[in-house]
């Protein structure tokens, strides 16, 4: 009786049997689905935040067809499928969530409303501005924030107990 | 060419601050890449992209250099270059992640990327797409593709990132002056009144200094120490005082009313223009705005404005008139005795500049909880329905204890930043006050100077008239930015130009015979995202026609740029052979009458919503078109008839009725253009009915454009259109449609597949 409402639901969960991925000539992510081939292929999170490897939406890319963007199943763990094809998974998500975390603020400077920051990230160096903290602060946890810049671009900060004093000194009315 | 001129307004100084984030579109080519240019022997390249992200998706620099022929991509950590010569591909795009998008190129149907960038390019990114596909069909480009592509969302003097890139202002570049000037120009038309209060202002000030004076100098070393000048006179003297009192009262209160006059007056004058402004903009500038900021404009500015001009701005004339004077006075009287006066000033800004911010902080953090607890009870009262429903109040009493205990925290820090703050604040002032006090008695034990008893009580009360004025002088700055930011926003407005420019010489067609065509139309919202593509359609004169398609398919855009909602970019709207940009609006608008799923009625009765586009309409008429929209019937059950009041209490009108509201306001119109917009689609089925009878009584005669979703709403349609992304997929009539088996036969199929699910539902 509990499964009726997921039966009607019909949500196809995908396995390493079913689907099998392999990298298109242009070095992008595809994929052939019951043995048939469908293309390029998009891998989404339906938890971006919190659930890295889990629950993934594969969607159908190929150019110019019908279904394009449709999904095909939901993948629940990786855990069925080769390592060549985890990799490439995982490089396709890494792609399309890129989010550098903040390993050191060199400077916050708040100014007419806007901040100023100049940070050291998992990625490189960056300069960024945000505006109007209560809507450019999102708590991940107890300890972990994302702050979203002017342009939309995210930024974490994956530990609030090690976060410089140039950080706290702006977030902390905001936490 | 263009790429020089360009690089000149960007010379102006570009992305001091945080380059690497800054840098958009077409800029100047920097050191790096002019050397790597010069090892691979580039000439000069049409466009230029500088993307920040490398090919590890890590932050980077990789530059897209487009030439006639090719463009090339270079990376300059790398210094790694490919070229991509138009032939070998069919189109370049851009696909945007989350915080990064990737340009790819498009061979045989499959993908290659090119290049990364993060979201700080994302905007250009598109532009930059574009201008590929245009060097790659041999187009030139115009200064137009420039313009859009150095839509640049950072100041250009000082690099910082506009807080809103549609408006483009920087809150540290703006010109203050100018904006002030300008400002003042809702002034002259008061000047009397004016000038009146700029008297009124200086008469302050001046009792204002004079009162300190009479109440110490003069009563104690004049009225009660023998041998003064009025020695005795203590009721006069008091008079005096009280006349004194008196005149800055009734100063005050003759001021205030003039400056109420005025005020209203300006802030009448503000917020008329800025309404006039905005309904004379496009529908481009509302869909990008929301209501809400925009009711903020026109309400909260033109009051924050009036404010600053009429009581902060005479506020500070007072208090630096008062200042002026008041040193003055005390420096003539005892020099030394001043500057001990004044010890305090310096402290007192401090505290000013950097205390108070730090108390603002705080202060602020619980203002930040308290607004989170009142969403937690705006939450859960609006809720309370649901909440109950799955019997979760303890869940709600949690979360209300949570932010409460938050505000509680947040309420104790601020109140202890606040005893540390405003005590010593006052200590010290009042330290000063002692300074004041032993240094002029001693000098009033010594007889130094002439110091006298009252000229310390003197001294005494300016102390206390020198630290008020420069606590608002020193505060200025902040309300004045404020002002100006206010003032700013809506000379934005005032300033904006519509996209809908009325044509200068406008052909005046009395009369429209309703014969529409489309030439290759092509239009989209934003750039580079087009919604329609080379639309090509002939609609005969009184011919009726449906548009069909899935959602966001482009129906209703079809509508809106046939209504000159929005102009076409590329191609051309005739009616009656004559582009509609030609047409003078007015005569556009009397001959389109539009019926729109949403159902807006205005406040104001019944009959002035009829007649709301014809206000000159008799009663006759707008009977007349009530009854043929079927809704004179239900109007008249409404105890105030016609002249029901909409929006009161008991005059709630059901969808259908209201939709038959709207009917009857198009058929008054008499347009001979109809569209019909989703017009049945939020109505029961026996309304439905009515209304579809109201509308074939409408449609007699009109060139008649109706969508719906409901394909059986559209069995009366001359022709059948089907839009599928962007683009004519289907033209003929139903049974035509039906038996291509395209989109359209699929579409029928489905519907009745899901009317076939609703029967068995019924039998059940």
């Amino acid at each position: 009786m509990k499964n009726d409402f997921r039966d009607a639901a019909d949500v196809r969960y995908l396995t390493g049997e079913d689907i099998k991925f392999y990298e298109t000539a242009g070095g992008l992510l595809g994929a052939t689905l019951d043995g048939d081939d469908v293309g390029r292929c998009d891998v989404l999170r339906l938890f971006p935040l919190h659930q890295k490897e889990r629950y993934l939406s594969v969607r159908r890319q190929a150019e110019g067809h019908r279904d394009r963007n449709c999904e095909l199943g939901i993948i629940e763990s990786l855990d069925s499928f080769s390592n060549e094809e985890k990799a490439l998974i995982m490089h396709e998500l890494e792609k399309r969530y890129f989010v550098p975390e903040i390993v050191k603020v060199k400077n916050a400077k708040e100014e007419f409303g806007h901040t100023y920051w100049e940070v050291e990230t998992t990625a490189g160096d960056r300069q960024f501005t945000t505006f109007d903290m209560s809507s450019s602060l999102i708590r991940l946890s107890e300890n972990s924030v994302m702050l979203i810049d002017v342009d939309g671009s995210r930024y974490i900060i994956p530990d609030l107990k090690k976060a410089d004093d140039k950080a706290m000194k702006v977030l902390d009315i905001w936490l | 060419m263009i790429l020089k001129k360009l690089v000149d307004i960007l010379k102006k100084g570009y992305a001091k601050w945080g380059e690497n984030v800054l840098i958009k579109g077409f800029i100047e080519l920097d050191k790096n890449i002019k050397a790597l240019m010069d090892t691979y022997n580039l000439t000069e390249p049409e466009a230029v992209l500088k993307c920040d992200m490398d090919a590890d998706c890590a932050y980077g620099e990789v530059w897209l250099l487009a030439y006639k022929d090719r463009f090339v991509t270079i990376d300059v950590k790398s210094g790694m270059k490919i070229d991509y010569d138009y032939d070998s591909f069919e189109m370049l795009s851009n696909e945007s992640f989350i915080n990064t998008g990737q340009f790819v190129i498009k061979r045989e149907n499959e993908s290659y990327p090119v290049a990364f960038y993060s979201n700080s390019v994302g905007r250009t990114a598109g532009r930059f797409a574009m201008v590929i596909g245009k060097l790659k069909e041999n187009k030139e480009l115009t200064e137009e593709d420039f313009k859009a592509m150095g839509d640049e969302n950072a100041c250009p003097t000082c690099g910082r990132p506009y807080r809103d890139p549609r408006r483009k202002i920087c809150p540290k570049c703006m010109n203050r002056k100018a904006i002030f000037i300008r400002l003042l120009g809702y002034l002259p038309k008061y000047k009397f009144s004016i000038a009146l209060m700029g008297v009124f202002m200086v008469l302050t000030a001046l009792i204002g200094v004079l009162r300190p004076y009479v109440s110490g100098a003069t009563f104690y070393d004049e009225v009660l120490t023998e041998g003064g000048k009025y020695y005795g006179m203590v009721v006069p003297i008091v008079l005096c005082l009280i006349l004194l009192e008196v005149s800055r009262l009734t100063i005050n209160i003759l001021k205030e009313r003039v400056a109420a006059k005025v005020s209203a007056n300006i802030v009448f004058d503000i917020k008329s223009q800025i309404f006039g402004a905005m309904q004379r903009l496009s529908m481009s500038f509302f869909n990008s705005q929301h209501t809400g900021s925009l009711m903020n404009r026109v309400n909260n500015d033109a009051e924050e404005i009036c404010f600053t001009i009429l009581w902060r701005i005479p506020e500070l004339v007072i208090n630096s008139l008062t200042l002026i004077g008041t040193a003055t006075v005390m420096l003539m009287m005892n020099p030394l005795l001043s500057l001990i006066v004044f010890i305090p000033v310096p402290f007192t800004v401090y505290m000013m500049k950097v205390a108070f911010p730090k108390f603002r902080k705080v202060k602020n953090a619980s203002w930040q909880k308290r607004s989170k607890l009142n969403s937690v009870i705006n939450d859960a009262l609006a809720g309370i329905r649901v909440v109950k429903a799955f019997g979760k109040e303890t869940n709600e009493i949690d979360r209300f204890d949570k932010a409460s205990g938050e505000l509680y925290e947040a309420n104790i820090r601020e109140g202890i930043r606040g005893a540390k703050t405003f005590p010593v604040m006052g200590y010290i002032t009042s330290l000063g006050g002692l300074f004041v006090w032993a240094v002029g008695g001693a000098q009033v034990m010594n007889a130094e100077g002439g110091m006298t008893f009252g000229m310390l009580m003197t001294f005494v009360g300016y102390m206390g008239m020198v630290l008020g004025p420069i606590d608002s002088i020193v505060n200025s700055i902040d309300w004045l930015t404020e002002c100006l930011n206010c003032a700013h926003r809506l000379f934005e407005i005032i300033d904006r130009k519509s996209d809908v420019v009325p044509s200068p010489n406008p052909v005046r067609m009395e009369d429209i015979e309703g014969h529409i065509c489309l030439k290759d139309v092509t239009f989209s919202y934003e750039p580079n995202k087009p919604v329609l593509k080379n639309i090509n359609l002939d609609i005969k004169k009184g011919e009726m026609i449906g548009l069909v398609g899935h959602s966001g398919a482009g129906k209703s855009t079809i509508t809106n740029i046939i209504t000159r909602l929005y102009d076409v970019e590329e191609g051309a709207i005739e009616i009656d052979g004559v582009n509609i940009k030609d047409i003078h609006p007015d005569d556009l608008h009397r001959r389109i009458g539009m019926v729109l799923q949403e159902t807006h009625l205005f406040s104001g009765t019944i009959m002035e919503n009829i007649a709301f586009a014809r206000p000159d309409a008799t009663y006759e008429e707008v009977v007349s078109a009530a009854k043929l929209a079927n809704a004179h019937d239900f109007i008249m059950k409404l105890p105030d008839g016609y002249e029901t009041e909409l929006g009161k209490r008991h005059t709630n009108l059901s969808g259908g009725e209201r939709q038959r509201i709207n009917i009857a306001r198009a058929i008054l119109l008499d347009p001979r253009i109809l569209i019909l917009d989703e017009a049945t689609a939020s109505v029961d089925t026996e309304t439905e009915l009515q209304i579809q009878q109201a509308i074939n009584t409408l449609t007699k005669g009109r060139t008649t454009i109706a969508i719906a979703h409901r394909l059986s709403t559209l069995k009366n349609a001359d022709r059948l259109v089907v839009v599928d992304r962007g683009e004519i997929a289907e033209m003929g009539t139903h049974a035509q449609l039906e038996a291509s088996g395209g989109i359209y036969a699929g579409m029928l199929g489905k519907q009745k597949e899901a009317l076939k699910i609703r029967g068995v539902e019924d039998e059940e």
